[in-house]
């Protein structure tokens, strides 16, 4: 009876240990650069999607040190923590057509600053007597795409031409302004 | 015997300071990580959201595309309404403003869609939000504002309305959508005349009413963790309600009035604010609060002018 007991008991408090001491965390953001250490000289590579399950080891100064699985190899690097969460991310719905199959919202933001107003909207625009002027006014709105592929950019109907904003172009502006994980205020190298 | 009873005491007093201590150790591993949805800020929106989540969820058959051709007409209705404003043309402040908020959209609920911002040059100090990506900011928003981390926090704001589907929400609680069998583009274009009834309303709350408090709020809390996660001191989103409600207390501003009951709000935002530094494990003071470029941004704003002769 005693040994029944100490082995349930044993069994129990390894299995806690085990939880105090396993941190599994998600890419949050729209994806995660690993970096060596956490220096804005550091390589950011590889990149994480959304929804990566990592284990964080250790945390400093808003940095998780991680070590997570990428083509059946362990891999470790630091992350900043803006990028993680402890939920797993919800997917985006919007981007599930009614057949199941996937959307990208990129390519119709895409699609839509290349040829201009969808049809509902034109419809909308010509029952309200809304002018060329205004629709011009929405093609410029619109025309600063976020991006991460390239595309083809062609004058709109209305004379304006689309702008891709790519993933440097968002790194250049965090850099310059010195945010986030391009902050001066990070752990220094063996610290 | 007493062996036993000692043994199942000590089993239950052990078995319950692990399970508690295993509680409290769970926030301190993921201090640092809590994000948006983490579970204590997640649980005080949704108390005091009060059934926001199941309107959110049910519009999971709208599809961005659908979103979009809203976002659009709305979008278009604004533009086309007399005094609106017209938007500024300068591409290096169109550049400025949507790397920023597609900055923070990336640290967002939803960072897998563009967004899009567009500067209207307009006196009157607001910004909004439409269905599927687009923000609207005003000069006298920009002009109002002392740092580019108050900046982060609006457009935190806006990408909220945005990812929760916040005008949706408002319009069905209007019970306006309930000429349409679904909420998609398919459905707007069977019962176009409603559908032109609904772009006019939601316009009208954008510019000229509020959402209800309770998704202000959701916008808010949500907004500031969307700023610090990318890098920007929060804090300063105190400051500007602060503004708006002096603003308020003035009555020099009609379209301040869009943000009802601010003294509830500044409360709101302060108590997540503490919760949002314990769990960063580290001062806000490392955060970014103000940049250089952003009085440059500011002159844009003072001195740009709308042309679109060319």
């Amino acid at each position: 009876m005693i040994r029944c007991f100490l082995s349930v008991f044993l069994l129990l408090i390894f299995s806690l240990h085990g939880l105090l001491q396993s941190d599994e965390l998600y890419v949050s953001a729209k994806q995660a650069e690993v970096r060596d250490h956490p220096t804005r000289k550091a390589q950011e590579d590889p990149i994480l999607p959304r929804g990566t399950k990592v284990e964080s080891t250790k945390y400093k100064k808003k940095w998780h040190q991680i070590s997570f699985v990428q083509d059946s190899e362990n891999k470790t690097g630091w992350i900043y923590s803006g990028k993680l969460s402890p939920n797993l991310p919800e997917e985006d719905g919007s981007l599930v057509a009614a057949n199941g199959n996937k959307l990208s919202g990129e390519d119709i933001a895409a699609g839509k600053a290349i040829r201009g107003v969808g049809p509902l909207a034109q419809k909308f625009a010509n029952a309200n007597r809304i002018s060329t002027m205004h629709k011009k006014y929405l093609d410029y709105h619109h025309s600063f795409i976020s991006m991460d592929k390239n595309f083809q950019p062609k004058v709109t109907e209305q004379g304006i031409t689309p702008r891709r904003i790519s993933a440097a172009d968002i790194h250049k502006f965090l850099k310059e302004g010195k945010i986030g994980e391009f902050s001066e205020s990070m752990p220094k190298e063996g610290e | 015997m007493k062996i036993y009873r000692v043994l199942v005491l000590a089993f239950f007093v052990l078995t319950s300071i692990a399970l508690i201590s295993c509680e409290a150790t769970k926030g301190i591993l993921n201090k640092g990580a809590e994000k948006a949805l983490g579970p204590k800020n997640f649980q005080k929106v949704q108390k005091a959201a009060g059934g926001l989540e199941d309107l959110y969820n049910s519009f999971q058959e709208t599809s961005i595309e659908d979103e979009r051709s809203l976002g659009e007409s709305v979008s278009l209705q604004a533009y086309a309404t007399p005094s609106f404003g017209t938007p500024i043309r300068n591409d290096e402040m169109m550049l400025y403003v949507n790397c920023m908020a597609n900055a923070i959209a990336q640290n967002s609920d939803r960072p897998m869609i563009p967004y899009h911002v567009a500067v209207i040059k307009s006196d009157i100090v607001n910004a909004f939000a439409a269905p599927g990506g687009y923000i609207f900011l005003t000069t006298g928003l920009i002009l109002a504002l002392d740092s580019e981390a108050e900046l982060a926090a609006i457009l935190g704001h806006e990408i909220a309305h945005i990812s929760r589907k916040h005008a949706l929400i408002s319009m069905k609680r209007a019970q306006r959508l309930g000429g349409f069998a679904k909420v998609t583009s398919a459905a707007f274009e069977n019962n176009f005349i409603d559908f032109e009834k609904l772009v006019k309303a939601m316009c009208e709350e954008l510019i000229n009413k509020s959402y209800d408090k309770d998704m202000e709020i959701d916008a808010d809390t949500r907004g500031i963790q969307y700023a610090m996660n990318t890098g920007y001191d929060p804090r300063p989103f105190v400051s500007f309600l602060k503004k708006i409600q002096e603003l308020q207390n003035r009555n020099a501003q009609g379209g301040l009035s869009s943000h009802p009951d601010t003294s509830t709000r500044i409360q709101e935002v302060e108590n997540s604010l503490k919760k949002m530094e314990k769990e960063l494990d580290d001062s806000f003071d490392t955060l970014v609060k103000n940049t250089d470029r952003f009085q440059t941004l500011q002159e844009w704003a003072k001195s740009s002018h709308s042309d679109w002769a060319r």
